[in-house]
């Protein structure tokens, strides 16, 4: 980093507003570039504040942990209890952390650490103390901000507390700006913000408009307007799954006519691959994974939160494209099959996308009362199984949710029809039946974990013989394999709701 | 004006310590005790912030105070000597959260332009003040964070 760029980067941050040129371009000079791979500690809660960081780039985390009083000692690990955390995030260039430098007793109220790779400046604290001493004019000024930011940092952390209180942060900020119209002009932008953050299409803007009130509004816009901002982390980390999901679907749908459906599967489930880095989520059981492909994959199938919904009322869902992507892909490098419900004629964005991966349609026939004519349900039936075995014996995995219907984790899994496994039974060589469950994908995955269990895989000729009537494979599917996938959601379910379990990403 | 605040009170009051004597006379001759009763509001949310209070007795709630929420309690102050109103020192000049008197309470007032004539006649006992006013909000922090993780406000 230049000088110049280093002297813009501090008059620009927060901590420096205001402050005469000439001090700012000394501590320029006193200060050092000092960058950070993503992952990598920034400063640490309850280390000694010995410096002070102004981001130049990238988009930090920060967590302030708190020890829980109230909750019993851990008899195995002795003093260490659990903790509570608040999260907050930063990506504005010029943002300051490490702050408590600045601030009696000088020790690191928060952890902050780099999500991206992230290039900062550092300002010794020795150093800062010292050019203050020698000019008291600078002390006062810099007081003033240092005083400024903690107070900020606290409003942030009192407006969190009435978010919880409202469990919404769109509510809470709401009500934040309804409390400070009166101190508004009446032009002020911010008037605008509670209706932009309402839609998910209108929150690039309020997000826009924040960012500029910042820089460009009166006193009181600027320090409402920074408010808010802090308190938008879950908001645009949901933005940018929006954005994800939106370039996704046209990867697929407008993929050139000439490319394999092969190929589009492999690179939409790369795209999802990125998506899914950004999100919290655990898989566990991939051990049992076998080790070739060919086999069938049984899933719970979970609903989409609506948030998720496209401009053209499709919805992707995330539970079945994080098996194929997250898990499937990487142990198999290929994109599996999916058997999916065949479009209704209005349905064109789901035509749009599923006409272009070659998957397997089942027809609503096989699930619901069939309205449309043309081959009669055996007929389909049969097709789909010459179908899907014809993949199963080309060494292509495929993956079905034998529910037929969506529910939330809480529900789930309903009931199962036969099918995936009348597959396995027709289909030579025999497949391996491989279960997979899945939780909390129906929530908003940019403010949760997710959680995927892989179950030990096994032969329906293991449980049900061959020849057997019809009868006895339903009885199986229903008291046998139902209840175990049953149990993998529980677990599934309780895996997401640990505090920091082992394996978790991101 | 009410009798001159004694200086060695003054000089125990976290904000104020290491101030040297003239900026403390300055602060007792602009100060006022005040006594408000149980329930009486010290300082209103979005009030202009023109005086610095100090709790000499007594104790404080302070509430963040939203028309869908009502009254949140976001902290107490117990400690003599502790500050309330800091955002005098800080623009734009309004009280970010209301104060309200838990029981009697004796308090100081002091008005802003009097810390304001102490900066501009001692930038380093001004950077004084400051510090330690903004260490008194970074307490503050930590009390609001855990009462957003459900634990009991810390007292002052």
């Amino acid at each position: 980093m230049d000088t110049v760029r280093e002297v813009e980067l501090l008059a620009n941050s927060a901590l420096f507003e205001g402050i005469d040129p000439h001090h700012v371009r000394e501590l320029a000079g006193l200060a050092t570039p000092q960058a950070f791979q993503a992952g990598e500690t920034i400063v640490a809660q309850g280390e000694s504040a010995d410096a002070l960081y102004v981001v130049e780039q990238g988009e930090v985390r920060i967590v302030y942990a708190l020890s829980s009083s109230a909750q019993p000692l851990d008899e195995e690990e002795g003093a260490r209890a659990p903790t509570s955390e608040v999260v907050f995030a930063a990506r504005e260039r010029g943002y300051p952390l490490g702050w408590s430098a600045a601030v009696d007793p000088n020790v690191y109220r928060a952890t902050a650490t780099a999500l991206t790779p992230t290039h900062t400046l550092r300002v010794d604290r020795a150093q800062l103390e010292a050019y203050a001493q020698a000019h008291p004019v600078f002390a006062l000024a810099f007081a003033r901000r240092a005083l400024w930011l903690a107070g900020a940092r606290l409003g942030t952390v009192r407006l969190a507390l009435v978010a919880n209180r409202l469990r919404s942060q769109r509510e809470a900020i709401a009500a934040l700006l309804a409390d400070y119209a009166p101190t508004l002009p009446v032009t002020s932008p911010l008037h605008h913000i509670p209706h932009l953050l309402g839609h998910r299409l209108t929150v690039d803007t309020a997000l826009a408009s924040l960012d500029a009130l910042v820089r460009e509004g009166n006193r009181v816009e600027r320090e409402v307007a920074g408010l808010v901002r802090e308190q938008l982390h879950d908001i645009r980390a949901a933005l940018l799954l929006f954005r994800s999901l939106q370039r996704i679907y046209e990867v697929v749908a407008s993929a050139p006519p000439e490319l394999p459906a092969e190929e589009i599967r492999q690179r939409s489930l790369l795209e999802f691959q990125q998506l899914f880095a950004g999100t919290r989520h655990i898989v566990c059981g991939q051990e049992n994974l076998p080790a070739c492909p060919g086999h069938i994959f049984v899933m719970n199938h979970l609903v989409n939160h609506p948030d998720n919904l496209l401009p053209n009322d499709f919805i992707l869902t995330l539970d079945t494209h994080f098996v194929a992507s997250m898990i499937l892909l990487p142990h198999y490098g290929q994109a599996p099959i999916r058997v999916v419900r065949k479009s209704h004629r209005h349905e064109h964005g789901h035509q749009r996308y599923f006409d272009r991966l070659g998957y397997i349609y089942v027809y609503s026939g096989h699930v619901e009362e069939d309205a449309e004519p043309g081959p009669s349900p055996d007929d389909r039936r049969r097709e789909f199984l010459e179908i899907a075995a014809g993949h199963l014996a080309a060494g292509r995995n495929i993956v079905i949710c034998p529910e037929g219907t969506s529910v939330p984790t809480e529900r789930s899994p309903v009931a199962f029809r036969a099918g995936a496994f009348r597959l396995a039974r027709l289909t030579r060589p025999e497949p391996l039946i491989v279960p997979i469950a899945v939780a909390n994908f129906d929530k908003r995955i940019a403010q949760t974990r997710t959680a995927a269990v892989v179950g030990k895989s096994w032969r329906l000729s293991e449980h049900v013989d061959p020849e057997a009537p019809d009868s006895v494979l339903h009885d199986f599917v229903n008291h046998h394999a139902h209840p175990m996938m049953a149990g993998m959601v529980r677990d599934a379910e309780r895996l997401a709701e640990e505090a920091n379990p082992p394996g978790e990403a991101r | 004006m009410a009798a001159l605040i004694p200086l060695s009170a003054l000089a125990e009051v976290e904000i104020l310590k290491g101030s040297p004597a003239w900026a403390l006379t300055l602060l007792a001759e602009n100060a006022e005790e005040r006594r408000l009763t149980r329930g009486a509001l010290v300082v209103r949310q979005h009030g202009p912030a023109d005086i610095v209070w100090i709790l000499l007795e007594g104790s404080v709630e302070i509430l963040l105070q939203f028309e869908v929420v009502g009254d949140l309690l976001v902290g107490v102050q117990r400690e003599a000597g502790s500050v309330v109103g800091w955002s005098a020192f800080r623009e734009p000049h309004l009280y970010t959260s209301s104060a309200r008197c838990e029981q009697e309470c004796r308090l100081l007032a002091v008005p802003r332009p009097a810390f304001e004539e102490i900066f501009a006649r001692d930038p380093l006992v001004g950077a004084n003040i400051l510090r330690r006013v903004a260490a008194t909000i970074d307490a503050r922090l930590e009390g609001a964070l855990r009462f957003l993780t459900d634990e009991e406000p810390a007292g002052e």
